[in-house]
């Protein structure tokens, strides 16, 4: 198969020959592919593993007891600038370092790369985004990972990275953020799903192939957002789907991630679900060694144009990460309304967190366990497995043709989506506890029972503001909080 | 003011590598109920295809979003640009996250509305829906 097929893409393994034929495609999109060596990448890997992978360091600190790990986005566009940034948050005690990669790379325009690392070098700042992984290759990678001692994630949101992160896993991340879903709602317009799909199929056996020969290898699904808040139920929903896209290609471990919104109680409650959803769903499709692990996202809307408010949203995040039980949380910086953060912005951060963390300690998430999460947990599985079954129903078994036929038909939709191919029809608001609603729920198959408890919240909400809720209010949530 | 439709046209979109798409689209809800015509581009959007759409729709402004951080690179000769399609007195708006680390606003606006940008204004802060569309009425009507 040359190129994906909207008709013929499965939900099945690719075969080493469907594999092998990709990849010599895969590594000529760019001269510094052909340094890429699956056996080499590997080998370096078993050098530091217990140091140096993430899975290992994850269980560790589950065993330990000291979860949430955390994580600090990170990319800059020199070697040297993207060495320093990392050496200084790995003094400030972060869990897990981060290659982000800049979105001139993202899109393969590698003549702006060129062109902006050249200004980087002769003005001394990063003028790029993030880290241009596939312009440094293998080996400057491999040496700037040597060079530092913490299991280290690459990350980006982008419709094709299979160069990115071949180049990402060979010189030592052991990590990666993406999965088809995220990808069509918040980084594309033109992309169609099944090419995403096709792109990550590859993505996900190459990570597979890592684990097979010894590598633990971990994947974060990502619930389906284009920056705007989503309830809980639509979140897990679309967790689960990529979940079963990546379980099939053989990954062993993958984190579920949805984001933290401003409602401690609504996230404990969607994790519960998660665990629930992703073992019995993982078991109908025949995957019973997969581990799920739970991470969060800080807040993913505008936040606050001053450093105070930053700091105070950035560390409610972090509240919300431990107190709902998260495993592993990627924080943001309190200068996130403000620009890009500087390096000292990420080591403030880390060290801010920390010791939220630190205080918080073994307070979550049993403390929380009461009858409203309880009430919560019940209406977001409904909602969630309502979703998921349609889709499966829409696929005739099949969890790759599933998606593609739901998006055409609304079943998965997303408020102010970036891609032409996802509706747009959702809209969410939220109540009168900052929980996320659905306003109106567009073409998604919310049971009607489910759709009342969210209109009664919302009535809830209007009363006490006394407010009529509207485009204009609905709006208003994409601030942080007021 | 006596109560008229503006009648004017308007290309938005998010420029290059960037897919930030919420705050543009809030932005064409606001100019549509404000009278606007708009011309809406989306993501991800060549510079090149914004000349494009103004020529084609006969536009009176572009407003060009960029929250990546990039707009340095992907915006430079804009105003040029314009002039090479003919577009000779199209007012030219840019907002967004307009470099990588923070500078001061004053030191942006200089930049992007320099010759080698050629912006009419530059919003580098929050700035509210009723500022741009007032800001946006009176440039146009002082053309």
């Amino acid at each position: 198969m040359a190129t994906a097929d909207r008709k013929s893409l499965r939900n099945s393994r690719l075969t080493v020959k469907e594999f092998e034929e990709q990849r010599s495609r895969v590594t000529s999109q760019h001269p510094n592919g052909a340094n890429v060596v699956l056996e080499e990448g590997i080998e370096f890997h078993k050098t530091h593993m217990s140091d140096r992978n993430v899975v290992k360091a994850l269980q560790r600190a589950k065993k330990d007891g000291v979860t949430p790990m955390n994580q600090v986005y990170l990319g800059r566009a020199t070697q040297k600038q993207h060495y320093e940034a990392l050496e200084a948050i790995q003094e400030a005690d972060v869990d897990i370092l981060t290659t982000s990669i800049d979105s001139f790379t993202r899109t393969h325009d590698w003549e702006k790369v060129e062109e902006e690392l050249k200004t980087s070098r002769e003005t001394g700042r990063s003028e790029l985004n993030g880290y241009p992984i596939v312009h440094h290759g293998v080996g400057d990678t491999r040496e700037l990972v040597a060079k530092l001692g913490k299991p280290i994630q690459v990350r980006a949101t982008a419709p094709d990275l299979r160069l990115a992160t071949e180049i990402g896993f060979a010189s030592g991340h052991s990590a990666f953020c993406n999965n088809p879903l995220w990808s069509l709602a918040n980084y594309t317009k033109e992309v169609p799903l099944h090419e995403i799909i096709h792109n990550y199929q590859y993505i996900f056996r190459l990570m597979a192939y890592y684990e097979e020969h010894g590598v633990p290898m971990i994947q974060d699904i990502t619930s389906i957002h284009a920056g705007y808040p989503v309830p809980p139920s639509l979140e897990v929903a679309t967790i689960i789907l990529d979940v079963l896209i990546a379980a099939e290609q053989g990954m062993k471990h993958l984190t579920m991630v949805p984001r933290a919104q401003g409602n401690i109680g609504q996230l404990a409650a969607a994790y519960r679900v998660l665990d629930e959803l992703s073992d019995e769903y993982l078991a109908q499709f025949g995957h019973d060694d997969v581990t799920t692990y739970r991470k969060t996202m800080h807040w993913m809307g505008v936040w606050p144009e001053n450093e105070p408010q930053g700091y105070a949203l950035m560390n409610l995040n972090t509240v919300e990460s431990v107190l709902a039980g998260a495993d592993w949380e990627i924080i943001k910086t309190p200068v996130e309304g403000v620009g890009l953060p500087y390096k000292e912005d990420s080591v403030n951060a880390v060290r801010s967190t920390n010791m939220v963390r630190r205080i918080l300690k073994g307070q979550g998430p049993n403390i929380l366990d009461d009858e409203l999460i309880a009430t919560e947990t019940d209406v977001i599985e409904q909602g969630a497995r309502a979703i998921v079954d349609k889709v499966i129903e829409l696929g005739d078994g099949d969890v790759v043709q599933g998606e593609l036929n739901a998006v055409e038909s609304g079943v998965i939709d997303v408020p102010f989506p970036s891609s032409k191919e996802l509706q747009g029809n959702v809209l969410t608001a939220r109540d009168a506890q900052n929980a996320i609603r659905y306003f109106e729920p567009g073409a998604l198959p919310i049971p009607s029972t489910v759709m009342e408890y969210h209109e009664a919240k919302l009535d809830d909400r209007s009363e006490q503001e006394g407010i009529e809720l509207n485009y204009d209010t609905i709006v208003d949530d994409i601030r942080a909080f007021k | 003011m006596t109560e008229q439709t503006t009648e004017y046209k308007v290309v938005t979109g998010v420029v290059g590598d960037d897919s930030h798409v919420v705050g543009i689209r809030l932005i064409e809800q606001a100019l549509e109920d404000a009278g606007f015509e708009v011309v809406s581009l989306g993501v991800q959007t060549p510079p090149k295809e914004f000349f494009e759409a103004a020529l084609e729709t006969d536009a009176d402004a572009i407003l060009v979003s960029s929250m990546s951080g990039h707009a340095k690179a992907l915006c430079k000769g804009f105003r040029a640009k314009t002039r090479e399609y003919g577009l000779d007195d199209i007012v030219l708006y840019l907002g967004g996250t307009l470099s990588v680390g923070e500078l001061p606003e004053s030191e942006l606006r200089e930049l992007y509305t320099g010759q080698s940008y050629g912006f009419d204004r530059v919003y580098a802060k929050d700035t509210s829906m009723e500022t741009l569309i007032k800001d946006l009425k009176r440039d146009l009507a002082e053309r």
